[in-house]
C-alpha cells in the first residue's frame, strides 16, 4: 500500500513541503498569537454595523412594519429579498463539506471549516427575516405545531412558509452538527496545546473527550461520511422550497416550473461568490496563501462559472418560455422586468451574474485573488438583485392596472440589511479569532508530506470510509 | 512516482485495432432486428401514421439523447479533472460517436410525418389557432429541420474533437492533449446545454405545442442522463463478462452506480418540482398536461414511472454491496433503462393515444429497432480504436481505482 498511484499532473494541495508539525502550527498560531490590529479593526467596524441594524431593527419592532415602504401591491420585497439572499450564501458550505466531499474533490480540505462555518452565519443572518417580518416576534413560537389553546389557530401544513420553517431549522441543525463533529479533533488538538487555564478548560470541554485513537478517528469518519450523505439532499431540499413560497403562488414572475433546481443552482452561485470574498481575504489576512493555494483558487472560480451558466440557462429559458407559451401575463412580466420601471435592475443582475463571471474562463483571472475578489463582490451584488427583481417586479404591476404601485425600501429596511452583514462578519471574525479555520487532520491528509510518506501520514478523512472494505482504508 | 506508459498485458497503442461489444452471431442478429424495425415501421405507417411516428420518435430521441449524453459524461470527467473513469472511457466515446449520425437521420425522417406528428406542421390548424400562429415563428418546419441539422453538427464537431484528440494521444501520450480537452470539454458543455434545452422543445415538448412547463428541458434532461449512465454501465459490464476488461473493479462498479443512484434521485426531484408547482397553483393551461395522463388510462403507467425510476433504485441502489455487485447493478440498470424508456413514452404517446396506452406490437418492433441500431453502431465505433486509452495520464489512476 506504500506506492501512490496517483496521476503526476496531481499536485498536493498544500504548498511550501510543511511537515505535519508546521501544518499544526501554521493553523494554530492565529488562536495562540491573539488578535492583531487588523483583526480588531474589522470586527469593531462589523460591530458597530451590527449595533446600528439591531438598533433601527428594535426601532421597527417598536413603531411596526410600517417604517418599511411596503404598499399594498408590493406586500413582500427587501426583507424576503435579503432572507432569499442569506439562506442562498448558506448553500456553499454545504455543497463543500458535504457533496465535494461525497466527490472525492480533496481541495475541499483547505476551505471547507470555514465555509460551513459561513453557512452557519448565514443561516442565523436569513433566519432573523422572518422573525422581523413577524412584526411580534415574541409570538414566533407560534409557527411551531404543537397541540395549544389558541382555538382553532393552527399552523398550515398546506404553505411553504410553513416548509421553510422545517426544512431551515432542520438546514441548521445539521449543519451545525456536521461542523462540530469535524471540529472536534482540531480542538481536541488545540487543547493539547494550550497553557492550563480558562480557555484549556474549555476547549476540554468542547473537545468532548477526544483521545485520538485510531477506534476514534475511525468512528469519527464514519459519523463524517454519514453526515455528508445526510447533508446532501438538504443542499437541495432548501432552496427548494424557498423556491416554492414564491411558485406555488400564481403570480407571473413567481409561478414556473424551473424555480427548485434554478434557485438551488443559484444560492450554490451566490455562496461560491461569497467563499471567493471571504477567502481571497482570509488567505491573505491569516497568511494562509500556503493552504489555500491559487489551484483552490482556481477550483473554486471554475464552479462559480458552471453555476453562473446554469443560472443563465435558467434566465434564457424564463425568458424564453414566457414569450412561447403566448400567454399575456407571462409575457407582460416578463417585458417588464426587461423593460419596466425597474429594468435596471434586470440589467444589473445580467451584467453581475451572467456577463462579469465571464472572465473566469481565464485561467490568469481564476488564479489571481484580486481579480477573484472584485468578481465575487459583483456576484453578491448580482445574485442579492437577483431576488429583488423577481420578489419586488413581479409583484409591483399585478393584473390589475389600477393597483400598480412602485416600491422603494426605507432607511429601516437597508439599515437592517447591513445589520445583516454585520451580524455576519461579526460572527466570522469571532470564528477565525477563536476557533482552528483550516480542518487540521483533513489538510494533513492532502499535503506533500503525506503524498510521501503514504504509510505514516493519517490518511484523509474519508479514506477509510469511502470504502466498506478495509484494505482500502490506507489508500494513498 | 508512476509512469503513464501502458502495463505490459495490454498491446503497443495503435497496434491491436478495438474490440468490439458483440460477437459475430450477435451482431447477425441485431441486424435482422433493425431489418424488422423497418419493416413494421412500414406496415404501422399505413395503418395509423399517427403511432408509428410518435413510435420512431420515442425511440430516436431517447437513443439520441443516451448517445449525446455520453458525451457530456465523458466532458464532465474531462473537466473534473477525473481519473476513475479512464479505464472505460472509450465506451461513452462509442456511444456518441456511433449513434449520433443515425440519430440525425431518425430526426430528419420526423419531417416526412408532418402533422400527423406535430400539430404545428399543419399549416391549416396553425392558420386557425392564435396560440400556435404566434408561436410559428418558432415552430415551423424549416426551422424544426434547420434547428435539428445545427444541433447535430455542433454535438458532432464537439464531441469529435475531444475524441480525436483522446485517440491521438493513444500514439503520442501527450499530456497536452489533456489539457487541451478540459478547455474543449467545458466548450461543450456550455453549448450542449443550450442546445440540449433547444432541442427538447423542438421534438417533445411540441407535442403538445399549446403547454409550456420552464423545467421541461432539464427533466428530460435528467432522464435521459439515467438511461445514458445505464446504457454505458450495461456496455461495460458485457466486456467485462467477455473478458475484455479485466482490470475493472468493484471501485469502478461502485462509482458507476453511484452515478445511477444519484441521477435517479435527481430526476425524481425534477418530477416533484414540476408536478407540485404545477398541481398546487392549478392553472388550467398547465394542468392540462398532467390531467391528460391522469383521469386517463395513462394513468397506472404515470404511477409506476415514479416508482420505477425513484423508488426502486432509492432502496435498490442505497446499499454499497448492491452498487459493487455486477448482477444487482446490471439488472438494476437494465430496468431503469427501460424505466426511463417508459418516462419518454409517457411524454410522446398521450398527445396520439389521448384515452390510454395501447400495446402494439410494431410500435415495440421500431424500438426494438432502433436499440439494435444503437448497439450495433456502438459496436462499430468501439471498434474503431483500442479500447485501452494506453497513454493517458490518468490511466494509472483509473486501473487501480480504489475508491478514494
Amino acid at each position: 500500500m506504500s506506492t501512490s498511484y496517483l496521476s503526476d499532473l496531481r499536485r498536493p494541495w498544500v504548498d511550501g513541503d510543511k511537515s505535519l508539525h508546521q501544518i499544526t502550527e501554521d493553523v494554530c498560531a492565529p488562536l495562540e498569537r491573539g488578535p492583531g490590529l487588523l483583526w480588531w479593526a474589522g470586527f469593531l467596524l462589523s460591530a458597530a454595523v451590527l449595533a446600528t441594524g439591531a438598533t433601527l431593527v428594535t426601532h421597527q419592532i417598536w413603531t411596526g412594519i410600517g417604517t418599511w415602504g411596503l404598499n399594498r401591491t408590493v406586500g413582500w420585497s427587501f426583507d424576503i429579498a435579503n432572507f432569499v439572499f442569506w439562506v442562498g450564501i448558506g448553500h456553499a458550505g454545504t455543497l463543500i463539506s458535504a457533496i465535494l466531499f461525497l466527490f472525492r474533490q480533496r481541495w475541499r480540505t483547505s476551505v471547507n471549516r470555514a465555509a460551513e462555518a459561513m453557512t452557519i452565519f448565514a443561516v442565523m443572518c436569513a433566519g432573523t427575516f422572518p422573525l422581523i417580518h413577524m412584526g411580534r416576534p415574541w409570538l414566533a413560537f407560534w409557527v411551531l405545531p404543537y397541540p395549544n389553546t389558541r382555538g382553532t389557530l393552527w399552523v398550515n401544513f398546506r404553505s411553504p412558509l410553513l416548509w421553510d420553517v422545517f426544512a431551515i431549522s432542520t438546514y441548521f441543525l445539521v449543519s451545525l452538527t456536521f461542523w462540530y463533529i469535524g471540529l472536534i479533533p482540531d480542538l481536541a488538538t488545540a487543547r493539547d496545546r494550550a497553557r492550563p487555564g480558562l480557555r484549556k478548560r474549555l476547549l476540554a470541554l468542547a473537545a468532548l473527550g477526544w483521545n485520538g485513537s485510531h477506534r476514534t478517528w475511525s468512528r469519527y469518519e464514519k459519523v463524517y461520511l454519514l453526515l455528508a450523505g445526510l447533508a446532501t439532499p438538504l443542499v437541495f431540499s432548501v432552496h427548494t422550497i424557498v423556491s416554492m413560497d414564491f411558485a406555488t403562488s400564481i403570480v407571473p414572475g413567481w409561478h414556473t416550473t424551473i424555480f427548485p433546481p434554478y434557485f438551488v443552482c443559484g444560492a450554490i452561485f451566490s455562496g461560491f461568490g461569497m467563499v471567493l470574498t471571504l477567502m481571497t481575504v482570509a488567505r491573505k489576512v491569516m497568511h494562509f496563501e500556503a493552504y489555500i493555494t491559487p489551484r483552490h483558487l482556481d477550483a473554486i472560480g471554475k464552479i462559480t462559472l458552471l453555476t453562473s451558466w446554469i443560472v443563465t440557462l435558467a434566465y434564457s429559458t424564463e425568458l424564453f418560455t414566457a414569450w412561447s407559451s403566448v400567454n399575456p401575463y407571462e409575457r407582460f412580466a416578463f417585458a417588464n422586468r426587461l423593460a419596466g420601471p425597474y429594468g435596471w435592475g434586470f440589467g444589473v443582475m445580467v451584467l453581475c451574474n451572467v456577463l462579469i463571471p465571464q472572465l473566469l474562463w481565464s485561467p490568469r483571472v481564476r488564479t489571481s485573488a484580486g481579480l477573484l475578489f472584485v468578481i465575487s463582490i459583483f456576484i453578491n451584488i448580482g445574485m442579492w438583485f437577483e431576488r429583488f427583481v423577481i420578489i419586488t417586479v413581479s409583484l409591483h404591476r399585478d393584473y390589475l392596472p389600477s393597483s400598480w404601485a412602485m416600491y422603494a425600501p426605507t432607511y429601516v429596511e437597508v439599515g437592517t440589511l447591513l445589520g445583516s452583514f454585520g451580524l455576519f462578519f461579526t460572527c466570522f471574525f469571532l470564528f477565525c479569532r477563536f476557533l482552528p479555520m483550516i480542518a487540521l487532520g483533513e489538510v494533513k491528509g492532502v499535503s506533500g508530506y503525506a503524498r510521501k510518506h503514504p504509510d505514516t501520514a493519517a490518511a484523509a478523512p474519508g479514506a477509510a470510509l469511502a470504502s466498506p472494505t478495509p484494505e482500502a482504508a490506507h489508500a494513498d | 512516482m508512476n509512469s503513464v506508459s501502458p502495463p505490459s498485458s495490454t498491446a503497443a497503442p495503435g497496434a491491436s485495432p478495438g474490440v468490439g461489444l458483440l460477437r459475430p452471431f450477435q451482431a447477425v442478429l441485431l441486424l435482422f432486428v433493425v431489418v424488422a424495425g423497418a419493416a413494421a415501421f412500414a406496415a404501422d405507417l399505413r395503418a395509423d401514421p399517427a403511432v408509428a411516428w410518435r413510435d420512431l420518435l420515442l425511440a430516436n430521441a431517447y437513443f439520441v439523447g443516451v448517445a449525446v449524453i455520453a458525451g457530456l459524461f465523458v466532458a464532465i470527467q474531462c473537466v473534473c479533472g477525473a481519473g476513475w473513469h479512464t479505464y472505460i472511457r472509450r465506451i461513452p466515446e462509442a456511444m456518441i460517436s456511433g449513434y449520433l449520425p443515425w440519430g440525425l437521420l431518425g430526426m430528419l425522417a420526423l419531417l416526412a410525418g408532418g402533422h400527423s406528428l406535430y400539430h404545428w406542421a399543419d399549416a391549416e390548424a396553425v392558420a386557425g389557432d392564435a396560440v400556435l400562429t404566434a408561436k410559428a415563428a418558432f415552430l415551423n418546419p424549416t426551422g424544426f429541420a434547420v434547428r435539428t441539422v445545427l444541433y447535430f453538427a455542433l454535438w458532432i464537431f464537439l464531441a469529435g474533437r475531444l475524441i480525436r484528440r483522446a485517440r491521438a494521444q493513444d500514439a503520442t501520450g501527450d499530456v497536452a492533449a489533456t489539457r487541451a480537452n478540459v478547455r474543449g470539454a467545458a466548450v461543450f458543455a456550455v453549448l450542449f446545454a443550450l442546445s440540449f434545452s433547444l432541442a427538447t422543445v423542438d421534438w417533445l415538448m411540441s407535442l403538445e405545442p399549446h403547454w409550456f412547463s420552464t423545467i421541461y428541458p432539464w427533466y428530460v434532461f435528467s432522464s435521459l442522463f439515467v438511461a445514458a449512465l445505464c446504457w454505458m454501465t450495461l456496455c461495460v459490464l458485457t466486456l467485462a463478462w467477455r473478458g475484455l476488461l479485466p482490470q475493472l473493479n468493484a471501485w469502478h462498479l461502485h462509482d458507476l452506480g453511484k452515478y445511477v443512484f444519484a441521477f435517479s434521485m435527481f430526476w425524481g426531484y425534477l418530477w416533484l418540482s414540476q408536478y407540485l408547482l404545477i398541481w398546487y397553483s392549478n392553472i388550467p393551461e398547465e394542468t392540462v398536461h398532467f390531467l391528460a395522463r391522469e383521469r386517463t388510462g395513462w394513468w397506472p403507467l404515470f404511477l409506476a414511472n415514479v416508482g420505477l425510476n425513484t423508488a426502486l433504485p432509492f432502496f435498490a441502489l442505497m446499499p454499497a454491496a448492491c452498487k459493487r455487485s455486477p448482477r444487482v447493478l446490471g439488472t438494476m440498470c437494465l430496468v431503469l433503462a427501460f424505466g426511463h424508456l417508459l418516462d419518454v413514452y409517457l411524454l410522446v404517446m398521450p398527445s396520439a393515444l389521448p384515452d390510454g396506452p395501447r400495446l402494439s406490437w410494431p410500435g415495440v418492433a421500431v424500438w426494438a429497432g432502433v436499440a439494435a441500431l444503437f448497439l450495433l453502431s456502438v459496436d462499430r465505433a468501439l471498434r474503431r480504436a483500442p479500447l485501452l486509452p494506453a497513454r493517458d495520464p490518468y490511466l494509472v489512476e483509473s486501473l487501480h481505482h480504489h475508491g478514494w
